[in-house]
């Protein structure tokens, strides 16, 4: 970043900060509206039964799966990945759309009009992610990525878990939408707007340190592509398995996330903040199997510490488990962030980080939910966490055999 | 040959995973806080640090007790030894106690009705030293000690250059030029490993294990200063002009880099996060390097378009 404002590139460091803008804003979102508030607009404001609020949730992450996908794939028949102006009319519309959903959502009031406007959502979301993933290759160099990735993932959680104040659904949409609607007219202005600098950005996908991600060099099989994915999901359903228990079970709620003493929400912030800049710096100089290995490590371990806290019944939490979840989730996202446009040229990468994002994360998000559900009237909280443990430790195993397998010359991951 | 080798080394690992299990061979329950009532069959240990426990009358415990901390009422019967090191242990007038009854610390108070089958030991067991109390430092005493530790670690870079040369070399050379790498590395092994050692020692089974791995974590932060003591020490030569042997240039570089270590550690506020960043990333060059076993070269190097 220095080198670009000693060389006085102001229109690059624009664009940098005009993604990690926009990508920060767009997590924001997903992690508190999204994840937190549309569960209990159901269960709380409109009503619904867990199953029904279950279900609901998951057809909105098969919707999004399914339209990023289809958006995705017809990005790249278009030529769309190399036309950035296309790319912000397009994300322009999307958070048109999120802000018209989000101010509407204060008169929903029956399970079909929650479901239509879910689909709406969905509409938005699977739009939104190839779009605004694609946008990397115009605007982020890739010696930048793994910086960029952490200052969003930091930038998010900041807000995220210091800021939002209690987890309802009220005081995400009224944040939310403070967000958008000065997020709109901004974009909006850039969208119709000529100036040199957004030209200048319009042919950044051009140059080669821009154009070719970082593991493109040796070419990326499908195997390797795929493995990525198989890793990223097994990471997002590991998370969400544990969490969405986690988050039913007041103790370790109401002591870390929901915690009423200020310090200890700020402690787990700051977590979030240096866990997110530590991977920065190890995305940028360490092979991708490391990473994978440590995201994996710390979640079974995690959930040892929280297996063998349930079962000597304490009656109050510890600030390391928290601690340690925030490190890994801190480590995962910033390795989800980058990952998928260093894995692509200009060319796929709206179809592959629609393949990335909603392969790994939506599906695994709609089946461990789906799972936790269940598994919340069928498996002690002890139980549960303990196969989330064997789960996490099963995929650390399993990539630890993977790294001892020898890598061909030109594969860096 | 590979696939043998391959399945041979997932069978291998996955028997970690057996620790998952509810029931090993060996059960304990903890009892770290709160207040508990046990009633029933219990097949192992009960070991407390802390918190409240009564053993109700129609409660059994197969095994023995050690009562480090907190409060024990026992109203039921006990197969194995009572070892009661500190807290209070209460025995009612329905307690049984099958095993002997070692005191060696804490406060015990017997009922009447209490039976103790096996034998009483009292003040035999092991008796912890009064240490004396220190209300101040006496003068000079803190530069003495820093001197002193400045002068140990100083010999010893001086020795490991000498027989390791290369491998100190290489930690110097990760903590110095990537600084950045070496203390998020650091960060994470640090804060990972005391964790999993903290983990360690509720299964008391593993309490060797965690020792060594905080006495090897301990001697990786060391490396890592004395490798930053040889870098500095080479600087310390050219600024000075004076070729100096490496022996030489480690001890000399240690020393000042643990003597101006120590003086920033004494900052207030933001001498403690110094102490941490310097020893996180001297940890994180020791793990990069494998201990200086390998050269830590950045991946993107390879990978990036100049």
């Amino acid at each position: 970043m220095f080198e670009l404002l000693k060389s006085r590139d102001f229109p690059s460091l624009f664009g940098i900060s005009l993604f990690v803008g926009m990508m920060a804003a767009g997590y924001y979102y997903n992690l508190t509206f999204v994840q937190l508030g549309l569960e209990d607009l159901g269960a709380r404001l409109l009503g619904l039964s867990a199953a029904a609020v279950a279900r609901d949730m998951a057809l909105l992450a098969l919707l999004t799966c399914g339209m990023a996908l289809v958006f995705g794939y017809w990005m790249n028949r278009q030529g769309w990945g190399r036309l950035f102006r296309r790319k912000l009319q397009l994300s322009f519309g999307v958070i048109a759309l999120q802000s018209a959903l989000t101010f509407i959502s204060a008169w929903l009031n029956s399970e079909t009009a929650f479901l239509l406007w879910l689909a709406g959502v969905s509409l938005a979301l699977g739009v939104g992610v190839p779009v605004m993933f694609s946008l990397t290759t115009d605007l982020v160099p890739v010696r930048w990525r793994g910086w960029a990735a952490a200052l969003i993932t930091a930038l998010s959680y900041f807000a995220a878990a210091g800021f939002s104040g209690e987890w309802r659904f009220e005081n995400f949409r009224q944040t939310t939408l403070l967000l958008l609607l000065a997020g709109l007219p901004a974009i909006g202005l850039l969208t119709f707007l000529r100036h040199p600098w957004l030209d200048a950005l319009s042919k950044q996908h051009l140059r080669p340190e821009f154009a070719h991600g970082r593991f493109t060099r040796g070419g990326v099989s499908q195997k390797q592509f795929f493995g990525f994915i198989i890793a990223m999901f097994g990471i997002y359903f590991v998370d969400s398995l544990g969490f969405l228990r986690l988050l039913k079970t007041p103790l370790y709620m109401q002591s870390a996330w929901q915690s009423p003493d200020f310090d200890i929400r700020l402690f787990i912030t700051a977590t979030h903040v240096i866990g997110a800049m530590a991977a920065g710096a190890l995305y940028t100089s360490l092979r991708l199997r490391p990473l994978f290995l440590w995201v994996f490590g710390i979640f079974a371990l995690t959930h040892l510490q929280y297996s063998f806290h349930i079962r000597v019944e304490a009656e109050s939490g510890v600030l390391s488990m928290p601690m340690l979840y925030a490190l890994a989730v801190s480590l995962y996202t910033v390795l989800n962030f980058a990952i998928w446009a260093d894995l692509s040229t200009p060319d796929t990468i709206p179809l592959n980080a629609a393949l990335g994002v909603a392969l790994s994360g939506w599906t695994a998000t709609f089946l461990s939910t789906s799972l936790a559900i269940a598994w919340g009237e069928q498996l002690s909280l002890e139980r549960h966490i303990q196969v989330v443990d064997s789960l996490a430790m099963l995929f650390f195993l399993a990539l630890l055999i993977f790294a001892l397998l020898p890598t061909r010359k030109t594969e860096t991951a | 040959m590979k696939t043998t080798y391959l399945l041979l080394l997932l069978a291998l690992l996955s028997l970690p995973l057996t620790a998952c299990g509810a029931n090993g061979f060996y059960q304990v329950n903890l009892i770290t806080d709160g207040e508990h009532q046990l009633t029933g069959a219990y097949p192992g240990d009960l070991l407390m640090l802390g918190g409240g426990a009564t053993l109700l009358s129609d409660a059994t415990l197969q095994g023995n007790v050690h009562l480090i901390s907190g409060q024990l009422i026992v109203e039921g019967q006990i197969f194995g030894d009572v070892a009661l090191v500190g807290g209070d242990l209460t025995l009612g007038p329905s307690a049984r106690l099958n095993g002997n009854l070692n005191l060696g610390g804490g406060t015990y108070h017997p009922s009447p009705g209490s039976v103790i089958s096996g034998r009483t030991h009292t003040g035999t067991g092991v008796t912890l030293p009064d240490l004396p109390e220190r209300d101040s430092t006496p003068p000079g005493g803190t530069l003495l000690r820093n001197l002193l530790n400045a002068f140990l670690l100083g010999f010893s870079a001086a020795i490991l250059t000498r027989y390791f040369p290369h491998s100190v070399a290489r930690v110097g050379e990760a903590a110095s030029r990537h600084a950045l790498v070496s203390g998020s590395v650091g960060l994470l092994v640090g804060v990972v490993g005391i964790s999993l050692l903290v983990t360690m020692v509720y299964t008391i089974l593993l309490i060797p294990v965690s020792l060594l791995g905080l006495f090897a974590l301990g001697l990786a932060v060391v490396f890592g200063w004395i490798g930053l003591g040889r870098t500095t020490g080479r600087l310390i030569g050219q600024v000075l002009n004076r070729p100096l042997s490496p022996a030489k240039s480690a001890f000399i570089g240690t020393l000042v880099f643990v003597l101006v270590l120590e003086l920033l550690a004494s900052i207030p506020l933001i001498g403690d996060l110094l102490g941490i960043i310097v020893a996180a990333i001297g940890l994180g060059a020791v793990s990069l390097t494998r201990f200086g076993w390998q050269t830590f070269v950045p991946a993107t190097k390879a990978d990036l378009p100049n």
